[in-house]
């Protein structure tokens, strides 16, 4: 009973398998000859094109099927099995796909399947594929111009050789036909063959052999070139003159012929009937020309109807680079009509360079409001500092003459925010300073004057200087922030306006009370190099003794005792290991009064340091510690601790604060930094409680 | 028909107002970016060969780059401002004269006579050398080797009894005069003897060149940073030579007129050539068009100061200038930005490669290397 259920078992999986085997390929293509069976002819559509070239060959006769569903599906097949094979086969496949579709385009093949064919070949024809197949049908007067676009289309130098071998059967208007195919490929060795057409052929032929062979750039062609658009009748004018200056171009593309090009461009130019050829010589001109180019442009738009190649020239005068070019485009300026002014001023903007600066600053200017609008709005784009000076000039003009304030000031006053903004993003920090400056002062809108505060106070100039006087003059200290005024001030300095620049910062350092305006400060002062002078005016203490590093666990907090602390002797040595300590005395250099430990004691971890300094006032009295370390720290003022942070931290300004008080004469400080790993730093300042430095002298 | 026939006379007019031009065929050789190139028969096989820098190219297709040596190449340069061939060591090969601006040392490069690289032999360290011109410096029909540094440094071949190359070079030193970027040779004052050209002034040749403290120093102009070499020549063909030189490593190309003034004193004025273009490196004077007058041919050395020239970013060019009457008329010959155009390099060479009578011009530098394969005239 058991083994014949096992045998029932066994006979239902091999009945599912064979249920479930993949359709044959005789299958599929009774699947496509089903004609109007939806399912069924989607299972093939999906299933044949990955069954490769055998698919590809029973597609074949499917093609002449007279019902058009079938038909229909068989050219999408073979169109996928293409891209299939194209995608996922390998050469032998590939190869074997393209002989299917050769098959379609032979002599005996049905006319829907040579159709086929001539729309797949350009899809599997490669370099090494003959294609008499094609020339032949060249000669067939239904099949000649499919198979013309298919060679166009198959590109290949077999497909040019066809095309080529088609002229001699052809008629005038085949030979036009293939002659305009032959000028879509890169030239070869078939350009002696055309050679004759330029002189036997009719016009019409001539000019389309002129278009083909022009592509060689071969300055031999010329004479022929200028016969042809001569001698050319009106219908294929524009098909000789558009090979006269095919040729030029290609001539100044293959490089060696300029000269011959440049003049072919000048021929053209002053003899071709059409815009559009006129053109192309306008642009060729530009694009591979120098300066010499220019004068002749403009001699072409001062003809009469000569404007409506103006785009053209204004294409190519973009075209030109060089200074000389520059300085011919600056030349024709003068002369140039109102139109035309404008769109080279425009030029000037997006091309600025300094041989165009006195003409934008002259069109900024001018009476013509067109031309000063595009003066102004290419001045705005040029991002240089010499425009900031004629919109200054504008701006400042209209107040001296006490202009009412009007649109277009307006308009230049936000041309000038746009300058502003460009200068600082091209890296121009004085050109976009300048440019605040001037916004900040024709401001009239407090919006604006904040804006301009915002980028004066991001490019400090020196020419800002009068305008911190001012706010500071006015109490405004809120309006520019002190890194802003500090930096105007030493940029004052470094200008040669020493003795301005040292009174306000004179004015600023008393109004460093905080924490916030003391950093902005010392932030600026760093990027200008070394300055203990600054950070003793801060009321740092820039120079101590030191001594460590003392072997230390985080663990211990402020609890061990290390050096006999708080009552410690400059003298003393200490042991640590098999090295003896001893004080060393440091001083810092930095504009916030800053130590690198790293740098005094050495680079270690899991340590503490000592640092110790007398310091000598006038007149004692409350006074507040103000201190930053990496890491923890402990401060002892006259021998009682007055500050203590066991902490993890990296270094800032005034971290840690206490209040205390000193005496007068000799007061003692002595802190203990801790390390616990990374950085290792320390700084310590003394201010009276309004936050103004305390003055005192260091003892040493 | 109207307008056919007044086109016809104007094709007339275009064709006659304009000279006859040169016509050039042009094409990439290799894809090397050295500035320095000359053509002569490497293989000795009858047939014209292309030489640059580290490598060369077998005539008469100049498909296949055999490689010559490593050169040494530091911040977009290559030690190799010369390529002048020569042969040093008499074995009947040409050999290379070179030296560079980083390597301090005037060098020679032996020909193996094959297709293996060759060995390069240094012959002494000058300093940093400009370029190495070839002038002969003793008027003894061969040409001495002057790798342009401050002073004056001539190195003489030591040759044979036969007159073949011995492998050694005798090294003399110039103490006169006060060189600067720029170099010529030639004779200024007529004597028949070759001067030398310094950019601040010339040394006046004295009888016997080897009696180097009688060379007489002339500081009499300031070329600024002139090309190398500065070319001496009768530009006006008044029976006095004149100069011509360009900016090397600014805009401008000009000639100096020499002149007599009051007293017979000698005289220069400048003339502009070119304003307006820049990085004039190396010249040279050629019949290019067959006519039996010289032609100045030069062109831009690109990125000469990697890209901090002035004018540095604009187009390259490769030109002739017809000489007339103190005239100089340009024909551009290549143009255009340095992905499409060629310029002239630092040391670009002349000579007839493919044997059609009419001299091409093999054009090195960092833009790649050129053959322009003089073509005559075209068709107007």
């Amino acid at each position: 009973m058991k083994s014949l259920l096992w045998i029932l078992l066994l006979v239902l999986n091999v009945a599912a398998a064979a249920s479930l085997s993949a359709p044959t390929l005789d299958m599929l293509v009774a699947d496509v000859l089903s004609g109007d069976d939806g399912p069924r002819q989607a299972r093939a559509r999906q299933l044949l094109p990955i069954r490769g070239p055998d698919a590809a060959w029973k597609m074949l006769p499917l093609l002449d099927d007279p019902s058009p569903a079938v038909s229909f599906t068989a050219m999408r097949i073979l169109e996928d099995v293409i891209h299939e094979t194209g995608f996922r086969g390998g050469m032998e496949e590939q190869a074997r796909v393209a002989n299917a579709v050769f098959a379609l385009v032979v002599p005996s093949a049905s006319d829907r399947q040579k159709e086929a064919g001539l729309r797949l070949l350009p899809y599997v024809a490669s370099e090494a594929h003959p294609l008499d197949v094609l020339a032949a049908l060249l000669r067939e007067e239904a099949w000649r111009e499919p198979a013309r676009a298919c060679l166009e289309h198959v590109h290949t130098r077999n497909a040019l050789g066809a095309l080529c071998q088609g002229l001699g059967a052809a008629d005038d208007p085949f030979k036009m036909a293939l002659l305009r195919s032959i000028a879509t490929f890169e030239p070869g060795g078939e350009a002696a063959g055309l050679m004759p057409l330029l002189e036997t052929g009719s016009p019409a032929v001539q000019a389309a052999a002129l278009r083909a062979l022009a592509r060689t750039g071969d300055p031999a062609l010329t004479p022929h070139a200028r016969r042809i658009c001569a001698g050319v009748s009106p219908e294929s004018a524009f098909d000789a003159w558009d090979g006269w200056l095919r040729l030029a171009d290609a001539m100044a593309a293959r490089g060696g012929c300029w000269e011959p090009a440049m003049r072919t461009y000048r021929e053209i130019l002053e003899t071709a009937p059409h815009t559009l050829i006129q053109g192309g010589a306008i642009a060729g001109l530009g694009r591979y020309g120098d300066a010499a180019g220019v004068p002749v442009i403009a001699q072409v738009l001062a003809r009469e109807g000569g404007a409506v190649l103006e785009p053209a020239a204004m294409e190519a005068f973009r075209s030109l680079a060089g200074r000389e070019a520059r300085l011919a485009l600056a030349a024709l300026y003068p002369e140039a009509g109102t139109t035309m002014k404008v769109a080279l001023l425009g030029l000037f903007g997006d091309q600025y360079a300094p041989e165009y600066a006195g003409l934008l600053a002259e069109g900024a200017h001018h009476e013509d409001a067109g031309i000063r609008s595009a003066a102004r709005g290419a001045l705005e784009r040029t991002a240089s500092p010499e425009a900031v000076e004629v919109f200054r000039a504008i701006l400042e003009e209209a107040y001296v003459q006490g202009q009412e304030w009007n649109p277009e000031l307006e308009d230049a006053l936000g041309q000038l925010r746009s300058l502003a903004r460009k200068l600082r993003q091209a890296g121009d920090g004085n050109g976009a300073g300048r440019a605040w400056l001037v916004v900040y002062r024709s401001a009239r809108e407090d919006t604006v004057r904040r804006e301009a505060l915002d980028g004066i106070r991001a490019n400090p100039v020196p020419e800002a200087f009068d305008v911190v006087l001012d706010l500071l003059a006015a109490g405004d200290l809120d309006s520019l922030p002190v890194d802003a005024m500090v930096g105007i001030a030493q940029n004052a300095i470094a200008s040669g306006r020493a003795e301005e620049g040292r009174n306000l910062m004179a004015e600023i350092m008393v109004k460093l009370t905080t924490t916030d305006a003391v950093n902005a400060a010392v932030g600026v002062m760093r990027g200008r190099g070394p300055n203990p002078g600054f950070a003793r005016a801060i009321g740092a203490v820039t120079r101590w003794h030191f001594v460590g590093p003392f072997p230390w666990n985080i663990s211990e907090g402020f609890s061990p005792v290390f050096i006999g602390e708080p009552d410690i002797s400059l003298d003393g040595a200490y042991t640590v290991g098999e090295k003896a300590l001893h004080w060393q005395a440091a001083e810092s250099a930095d504009a916030g009064g800053l130590f690198d430990l790293f740098g005094v004691i050495g680079t270690v971890e899991q340590s503490v340091a000592f640092a110790y300094a007398r310091i000598e006032t006038a007149e004692g009295g409350p006074a507040k510690i103000l201190a930053g370390s990496d890491d923890g720290l402990r401060v002892w003022v006259n021998g009682a601790v007055v500050l203590e942070n066991d902490v993890d931290r990296g270094y800032a300004l005034d971290q840690d604060s206490a209040d205390v008080t000193l005496q007068a004469g000799v007061n003692t400080l002595l802190a203990q930094i801790t390390q616990r790993a990374g950085g290792w730093a320390f700084g310590l300042r003394l201010t009276r409680p309004d936050g103004a430095p305390f003055p005192f002298t260091l003892v040493p | 028909m109207s307008r056919i026939m007044l086109c016809s006379v104007f094709f007339c007019t275009v064709a006659l107002s304009d000279p006859a031009v040169l016509q050039f065929e042009k094409s990439r050789i290799g894809t090397a970016t050295f500035e320095a190139a000359s053509i002569f028969d490497v293989n000795n096989d009858g047939v014209k060969d292309l030489f640059s820098g580290g490598f060369w190219y077998p005539g008469p297709d100049f498909k296949t780059a055999h490689k010559v040596a490593e050169i040494r190449y530091e911040d977009t340069y290559y030690d190799d401002f010369s390529n002048i061939p020569v042969d040093v060591n008499g074995d009947g090969l040409l050999d290379i004269a070179t030296g560079g601006w980083w390597g301090l040392t005037f060098q020679w490069r032996e020909n193996p006579g094959g297709t293996g690289e060759w060995a390069t032999h240094n012959v002494a360290e000058v300093g940093n050398i400009e370029r190495t011109c070839a002038c002969d410096f003793d008027n003894d029909g061969h040409e001495d080797f002057i790798p342009v540094v401050n002073p004056v440094q001539v190195f003489k071949l030591v040759r044979d009894e036969t007159g073949k190359g011995t492998g050694k070079f005798q090294q003399y030193t110039l103490t006169a005069g006060n060189g600067g970027h720029g170099f010529g040779c030639g004779d200024v004052n007529g004597d028949g003897r070759n001067d030398i050209l310094l950019a601040g002034g010339w040394l006046e040749a004295p009888e016997d060149p080897y009696k180097l403290d009688a060379w007489q120093w002339h500081a009499e102009f300031d070329l600024g940073s002139a090309s190398l070499p500065i070319l001496v020549y009768d530009v006006n063909k008044d029976g006095m030579n004149d100069l011509i030189y360009g900016a090397a490593h600014d805009y401008g190309l000009w000639w100096l007129e020499q002149s007599r003034g009051e007293e017979g004193k000698r005289t220069w004025t400048r003339h502009d050539i070119e304003k307006d273009r820049s990085q004039f490196h190396d010249l040279q004077l050629v019949d290019l068009d067959n006519d039996g007058a010289l032609e100045l041919v030069t062109g831009k050395r690109y990125y000469g100061h990697n890209g901090h020239d002035p004018g540095a970013n604009e187009p390259l060019g490769l030109y002739y200038y017809k000489i007339e009457n103190g005239t100089f008329t340009r024909f551009t010959i290549d143009y255009g930005p340095a992905d499409k155009a060629s310029g002239a390099g630092i040391y670009f060479w002349v000579d007839d490669v493919d044997g059609n009578g009419w001299k091409d011009i093999l054009a090195p530098g960092k833009e790649g290397l050129y053959l322009f394969l003089n073509k005559g005239f075209a068709a107007p």
